[in-house]
């Protein structure tokens, strides 16, 4: 019987900035702004997104793919637009790691970045 | 002539030498410290099995804790929030309950004045959160343990649970 907790090497997540501004997007009511996704795990392919207020409710979001692929030792801009009724001090952006059921070899640890709009 | 010569070529080559000083003197390199969380996997967890009742990461019981590095580059600007794992992401089939137990420590930091992570750390159900108030690099051991039913003997097969590492801005 082989027992594993997880199995993997030195991998970093990255997710910048860590204080985001919000600023005005191209559609009337919503502000947006970029983050970047930086990844270094070899274990992990997919990133997920998510918007938070500061007690951690879910708030509604739109970006390119909620789910994205981001390959080792490669970095993404994500652009998050947010609707300005929607937008509250405190407000968490996050980005999450995602293993496919078919990689569960390589599970690691499920590791997730908040940036905090001040 | 001859000293003529000379002394152009001797200024020809003043000449292209500041050329090649002002060149090399123009090339920049510009750099951006920013606020930053990373996390890093530093080692990878196994499961021991010293009784067919028990999988375990303690060392004595010939498991690996899974050990994680929070790398911040600006004090005060982050909480570690890292949760050991209640439940198999993949196992064989059972057909009763299991119980996780487990706990997260901080096992090395890079700056002294950090020594007070462990004692500062707060902890509820099976997650514990440390605010990262200096900056550097502090990597966090998770064990964890898990028993199957009344004493019961764990199924052949592969085991494996996911630890939750969070890098929450503050």
């Amino acid at each position: 019987m082989i027992m594993f907790l997880s199995l993997g090497y030195a991998n970093a997540h990255e997710w910048t900035p860590t204080y985001p501004k919000l600023s005005p997007s191209y559609v009337s009511g919503v502000m947006m702004t970029t983050m970047s996704l930086y990844n270094s795990r070899k274990d992990v392919k997919h990133y997920a997104f998510s918007v938070y207020d500061k007690d951690f409710n879910p708030i509604r979001f739109a970006t390119n793919e909620q789910i994205t692929s981001v390959n080792y030792n490669e970095r993404k801009s994500v652009e998050i637009y947010v609707r300005n009724k929607d937008i509250s001090k405190g407000m968490y952006i996050c980005s999450e790691s995602k293993v496919l059921k078919v990689d569960a070899t390589a599970t690691v640890v499920r590791s997730r970045i908040c940036s905090k709009v001040k | 002539m001859f000293q003529k010569l000379t002394t152009r070529v001797a200024l020809a080559l003043t000449a292209t030498s500041m050329i090649a000083t002002a060149g090399a003197a123009d090339v920049p390199i510009t750099g951006n410290v920013e606020s930053k969380c990373v996390i890093t996997t530093d080692t990878p967890g196994v499961y021991g099995n010293p009784t067919s009742t028990k999988l375990s990461t303690a060392t004595t019981d010939g498991g690996v804790a899974p050990v994680v590095r929070y790398d911040v580059i600006l004090a005060e600007a982050y909480k570690a929030v890292i949760s050991y794992p209640e439940s198999f992401s993949s196992n064989p089939t059972l057909n009763d309950t299991l119980t996780f137990t487990g706990s997260v420590s901080v096992s090395k930091v890079s700056d002294a004045e950090m020594s007070g992570y462990e004692a500062a750390k707060r902890t509820y159900n099976n997650t514990t959160e440390v605010d990262l108030t200096i900056a550097g690099s502090t990597w966090f051991k998770v064990e964890s343990e898990s028993t199957y039913g009344y004493g019961k003997s764990f199924p052949g097969g592969t085991y494996r649970a996911v630890v939750s590492a969070e890098c929450i801005a503050l």
